[in-house]
């Protein structure tokens, strides 16, 4: 199917409106509400490793009997994969800002 | 005065019970179905007359389809276009049933760890099945990573094991908790209008307010949502 000139026409439109909003974005794309965004991801990932790793101990505990050390190991497991889940995260806000530089 | 805890109660409509367990339709459920019976009709009803330029009501699904299919191409890649589908209807269907929440008489479905838990294990799941599709037994090196020595494995293994389970945790807890947050707020100010008196047009002047917040935020947690179960498949396609 041929495009008709009229769609054409503002197609280009489109895409001339686009270029100048590309030129005219801020380079600084972190306002305060995203930093607060940032921190509050940051918390949410450290605790729910930990809730989550604390859980599985519980559960082994209560299938296994093994007396609450599954629930101590695991507790300290749950808390290190919480600081690697927010490791791998500012990891990537770093890789994005970078690639925002370039 | 009712407690603000009181909109999360799950009301059986129809009791059904099957072979000792309760499978019966509520209000949490009512609300599922209308969410999703109103996308579809909404969808159906704005893509009725299709033209090549858009009309107004044309706009609406097209523009939402194409904001979702950009999330999915920045996230995922080409690759996770295959998997659009799924992530469309996710979308649409949480912010369906957060937006549906905010109607007086209406439940927040996605307030309840179990509904939003679901479909969160649902999703992890999902991203599971189609990286060991695509990997086969290298979708093992996610729970240890290349370059880490053997005698390490004891704990990488469970950490690896347990950050992947975390994720759709801290997928519902953040939907989860704001929901509920939301309208606990709303309920406790609304309180105050009836108590005040004449002096109640203040607290009900914020609750407006609240009300266009919790607007903003039923979409924004929806918009999240998506964007983390984007990065979750994508992690499942590329990561290691």
């Amino acid at each position: 199917m041929e495009i008709p000139e009229d769609i054409k026409a503002l197609n280009e439109k489109i895409e001339k409106i686009k270029k100048t909003q590309q030129q005219n974005e801020p380079t600084d794309k972190h306002s305060d509400f995203s930093h607060l965004y940032v921190g509050l991801r940051l918390g949410v990932e450290l605790a729910s490793g930990t809730i989550v790793g604390a859980a599985i101990g519980y559960l082994l505990d209560e299938v296994f009997d093994f007396k609450y050390i599954m629930l101590l190991i695991f507790t300290i497991f749950g808390g290190c994969a919480g600081m690697l889940n927010a490791y791998r995260y500012i990891k990537s806000i770093n890789m994005d800002e970078e690639k925002g530089r370039e | 005065m009712s407690s603000p805890m009181e909109q999360f109660e799950i009301k059986k409509i129809i009791p059904i019970d099957v072979g000792g367990y309760d499978i019966g339709f509520t209000n949490s459920s009512l609300c599922m179905v209308l969410a999703a019976t109103l996308v579809v009709t909404i969808f159906a009803l704005c893509l009725r007359k299709r033209t090549l330029v858009p009309g107004v009501f044309q706009n609406i699904p097209e523009s939402i389809y194409e904001f979702i299919y950009k999330i999915v191409l920045d996230n995922v890649g080409k690759e996770g276009l295959k998997y659009f589908s799924f992530i469309f209807t996710l979308s649409l269907f949480i912010a369906a049933g957060n937006l549906l929440g905010l109607f007086p008489y209406s439940f927040t479905f996605t307030s309840h760890l179990a509904a939003v838990g679901a479909l969160s294990i649902f999703a992890l799941l999902f991203n599971m099945a189609v990286g060991i599709k695509k990997k086969k037994w290298g979708y093992l090196r996610t729970f240890m990573p290349k370059g880490i020595p053997w005698p390490l494995a004891p704990l990488i293994i469970p950490i690896e094991t347990i950050s992947l389970l975390s994720k759709p945790f801290s997928l519902t807890v953040r939907l989860v908790a704001n929901m509920t947050v939301g309208h606990i707020m709303l309920k406790i100010i609304a309180g105050f209008v009836a108590t005040l008196g004449i002096f109640g047009v203040v607290p009900l002047f914020f609750d407006g307010c609240i009300i266009a917040f919790e607007m903003f935020i039923a979409v924004l947690q929806a918009y999240i949502y998506t964007i983390l179960s984007c990065i979750y498949l994508g992690d499942a396609l590329h990561y290691h």
